[in-house]
């Protein structure tokens, strides 16, 4: 099982590039998209789940390209767009059996299926409830089910985590992390702590570029000994961000608890702490736009 | 895998969508309506001086030709959403990612059109059955009552409904300028068929209902030189002759004639097929350029992000790098407005949005005003204002509806501002277009045709009035695009002097003083818009 993306480009109208030259193999396992907004990640997805057509490049899928005969592919794909819709007076069981038909399945076993898929994503209750009347989590958790519904060999999942709460959030990343087993999942997020608890690999776009891609254990190597604890005055916080960078602040009753990526420790007083990989992955962006000025 | 069980869920899905929603019930009640009106006689189809005796024969034909040739027209835009339902919800992307084929899809919109379509028609065959129900005929012949309606009906709503399709395929039929076109081939088919009574025209199936007439009226020995009008009135005609009608001969080659639309459907979904991008957001066919010397920078937040970022690196703070905005920083105090200057900034705001439109529609506009403006006077109020009007229509039916298209609803309606003074200043945007397009008009006052002059401001009022009960009671463009530009053709352009003459065109309507009652049918029409955001803020 390998999709394998060769020099991918898409250009938009206004000579506006939405990804430039991108190449990547992608085997079994969960490969965490991150990057900026607007770095291209939703144009990948796009192209991956056959929506849209690159402008240049090519991208196959166990050796036999995707722009050329798209059916394969499609028959085993499992894709959850960023912002999907939903037919809205429709209900879940209606809504799912029209998918399920769509992706080309048989209509007994789809139903079975439809049946445990809503028991998963805990809309049991509100099987018959018109989809009008969804929350944005409910309707997150049917796009969810929708996508799983022809068990699919890739998985293609953009901000899948979005509009989740807390408890939700972990559910999805443990459904994630068991689906993970003999197939290839994508999941495209900005919430880095997804990421960390799932993904195999990790790609990071920026500006329409792949700017790395490697194991997380890799990318967490490029700022071990790089991270720092610093508790400084508040009023202070403001000229210490506009110098280096922040990842994160908590302001305590003896002044803000700054966490912050350098080469070279900021002050005596710093600590170094152990790396996360949202570190990490400011860390690199950091790095790459300095490299784009330089 | 089995075409038939995708098909099935594709027609299932698409069809509850569609009749589950507020619009379809302005659909039933209309055609309700219509089945009313023909139940009490105050729509009839006459042949001649021939009124058919109300037996199934009679009743099934009668119904079914004279709801055909009036729906033909209204079930395209009935169904013209069907693809737009997709894009708009946005359940075209999951779709695009299954192996489900185009052509499949798109059978799968085919047949839930014409499924839409039939839930109309069995209103209409339940209003058959009344009619003879009401009329003493007990004896109901199903056979004779329901062929009518198969022949007649379903071949017409088939290449309707496929030539809906069709034009949601193509980009540039999509939008308002396809119901234009349609309207206009519309009205050319009718033409054509009044002309030269070609059955290749007859997509109503009149001439259909006129031969087996003849040959009816040939069996029965009475005289009957053909043709046939549908009339209107609310007392039926007492110099028509009443006959009977029960020798149907459906083996007419004529019959296969009918079913030449439904190859024609098949035609028209396989062109369908061909023009669908799969809702690829980057089509193949290229709409213009808005604006084609402004750059467009789709990523434009990231590149002030970017632009940030640099600052930040090259030592030129602006920002900071987390967050936009630091306690140093002060975001500049506003006033607030109230009152009139509150009224008055909604207004050009409104009016903005509505002309925030594409470098070719000034062109349009602007060459069509100053040809009004240069051209003589009674051209400019037969010809050039009424054509202004038309092309605005399309920009109109925006009106209302622009809140649950973009899915500002919830930003919009919880303005300080009552719904009243709301759809008022949208409504006076679109006023204020309306007059200033239709300059040319205002010559009349300089000719002293101050009736005239009135009933130009007039109609002026009425159509954005029209355009805003219309856009906010059924959600789309659609109902005011296909009611205004029929309208458009059948009073101010076709009628001599009718009431149906909204603009004023024709000195005989003004000098009836026909406007004053479209002034009452705007201010209604306004209070109905009005309810209806008032019930859509109370329920969204």
């Amino acid at each position: 099982m390998e999709l394998k993306i060769d020099h991918v480009s898409k250009k938009y109208r206004g000579d506006v590039w939405g990804l430039r030259d991108f190449s990547l193999e992608v085997g079994v396992g969960i490969l965490g998209l991150v990057g900026p907004n607007g770095a291209g990640k939703s144009t990948l997805m796009r192209i991956l789940a056959t929506v849209t057509r690159p402008t240049a490049g090519s991208v196959s899928w166990n050796g036999r390209d995707i722009l050329k005969s798209a059916r394969p592919m499609r028959a085993v794909l499992g894709y959850l767009p960023q912002d999907f819709g939903v037919y809205p007076h429709l209900n879940a069981v209606e809504f799912l059996e029209y998918i399920a038909a769509v992706k080309g399945l048989e209509g007994k076993s789809a139903r079975k299926r439809i049946d445990q898929l809503i028991q998963i994503v805990g809309l049991a209750e509100a099987r018959k409830r018109s989809l009008k009347g969804f929350s944005g989590g409910m309707k997150q958790r049917l796009g969810i089910a929708q996508a799983l519904l022809n068990d699919p060999q890739l998985l293609i999942v953009d901000e899948p985590t979005s509009g989740l709460d807390p408890e939700e959030r972990v559910r999805f990343r443990n459904l994630l992390a068991d689906l993970a087993g003999g197939r290839i999942v994508i999941l495209s997020t900005h919430i880095i702590s997804d990421v960390e608890a799932a993904a195999t690999e990790i790609a990071i776009l920026n500006q329409g570029y792949l700017q790395l891609h490697c194991s997380p254990e890799a990318l967490l190597q490029t700022v071990e000994g790089k991270v720092w604890k610093w508790v400084i005055p508040s009023v202070t916080l403001t000229e210490m961000r506009q110098k280096l960078l922040v990842s994160g602040t908590v302001h305590r009753s003896d002044g803000a608890h700054v966490r912050l990526v350098a080469d070279k420790s900021p002050s005596p007083e710093a600590k170094p702490v152990t790396p996360s990989l949202e570190d990490a992955y400011l860390y690199c962006l950091s790095n790459s736009r300095k490299g784009s000025l330089a | 895998m089995s075409i038939l069980h995708p098909l099935f869920h594709l027609v299932r899905a698409s069809l509850l969508e569609r009749i589950r929603r507020r619009s379809f019930l302005v659909v039933l009640l209309s055609v309700t309506l219509l089945s009313l009106a023909i139940a009490t006689g105050r729509l009839v189809l006459r042949l001649d001086v021939y009124l058919g005796e109300f037996n199934s024969s009679w009743v099934g034909a009668l119904v079914a030709g004279s709801t055909t040739f009036l729906l033909c027209f209204a079930n395209f835009f009935i169904v013209k959403n069907a693809l737009e339902l997709d894009r708009q919800t946005g359940v075209g992307e999951l779709v695009a990612a299954t192996p489900t084929g185009k052509f499949t899809y798109l059978l799968g919109k085919l047949l839930s059109n014409l499924a839409v379509l039939l839930t109309i028609e069995c209103i209409l065959i339940a209003s058959a059955i009344l009619i003879q129900l009401v009329h003493g005929e007990t004896n109901i012949d199903w056979l004779a009552l329901i062929l009518p309606f198969v022949f007649i009906a379903l071949p017409a709503m088939a290449a309707i409904s496929a030539l809906a399709l069709l034009f949601e395929t193509l980009p540039g039929l999509r939008s308002g300028f396809g119901n234009l076109v349609f309207v206009f081939m519309w009205f050319g088919m009718i033409f054509m068929l009044m002309q030269y009574n070609d059955i290749r025209f007859d997509l109503p199936g009149l001439l259909y209902v006129d031969a087996v007439f003849t040959e009816a009226a040939q069996v029965m020995g009475m005289p009957f030189a053909g043709g046939f009008s549908i009339e209107g009135g609310f007392v039926p005609n007492p110099s028509a002759l009443v006959v009977r009608w029960d020798h149907v001969s459906w083996l007419n080659d004529i019959i296969w004639w009918r079913l030449y639309w439904f190859v024609i459907a098949i035609g028209l979904t396989l062109l369908a097929a061909l023009s669908f991008g799969r809702f690829d957001a980057v089509s193949r066919l290229r709409p213009l350029p808005r604006w084609p010397w402004r750059k467009v920078t789709d990523i434009g937040v990231d590149r002030l992000e970017w632009e940030n970022q640099k600052n930040i690196l090259e030592g030129h703070h602006k920002t900071s790098p987390v967050g936009l905005l630091t306690s140093s920083q002060q975001l500049t105090p506003v006033d607030k407005v109230s009152g009139m200057r509150y009224f008055q900034r909604v207004f050009w705001l409104e009016l903005r949005l509505i002309i925030n439109q594409p470098w070719w529609w000034y062109v349009i506009t602007l060459a069509l005003v100053v040809a009004s403006l240069v051209s003589p006077a009674q051209n400019a109020r037969t010809v050039w204002v009424p054509v202004i009007w038309l092309w605005l229509a399309l920009t109109l039916s925006g009106l209302g509806l622009r809140e649950s298209r973009h899915n500002t609803e919830q930003l919009v309606f919880n303005i300080p501002l009552p719904s009243v003074f709301q759809v008022s200043a949208t409504w006076l945007s679109g006023f204020f277009l309306t007059i200033l397009t239709g300059i040319g008009g205002a010559r009349l006052i300089l000719m002293g045709e101050g009736e005239a002059a009135l009933a130009w401001v007039i109609a002026a009022v009425f159509i954005p009035s029209l355009a805003m009960a219309a856009g906010i009671w059924s959600g789309n463009r659609r109902l005011f695009e296909g009611l205004f530009i029929a309208w458009w053709f059948i009073g101010p352009m076709a009628s001599k002097g009718t009431g149906l003459d909204f603009m004023g065109v024709h000195q005989e309507v003004v000098a009836r003083g026909v406007h004053w009652f479209y002034l009452i049918a705007a201010i209604l029409l306004f209070l109905i818009a009005l309810i209806g955001r008032w019930l859509h803020q109370r329920t969204s």
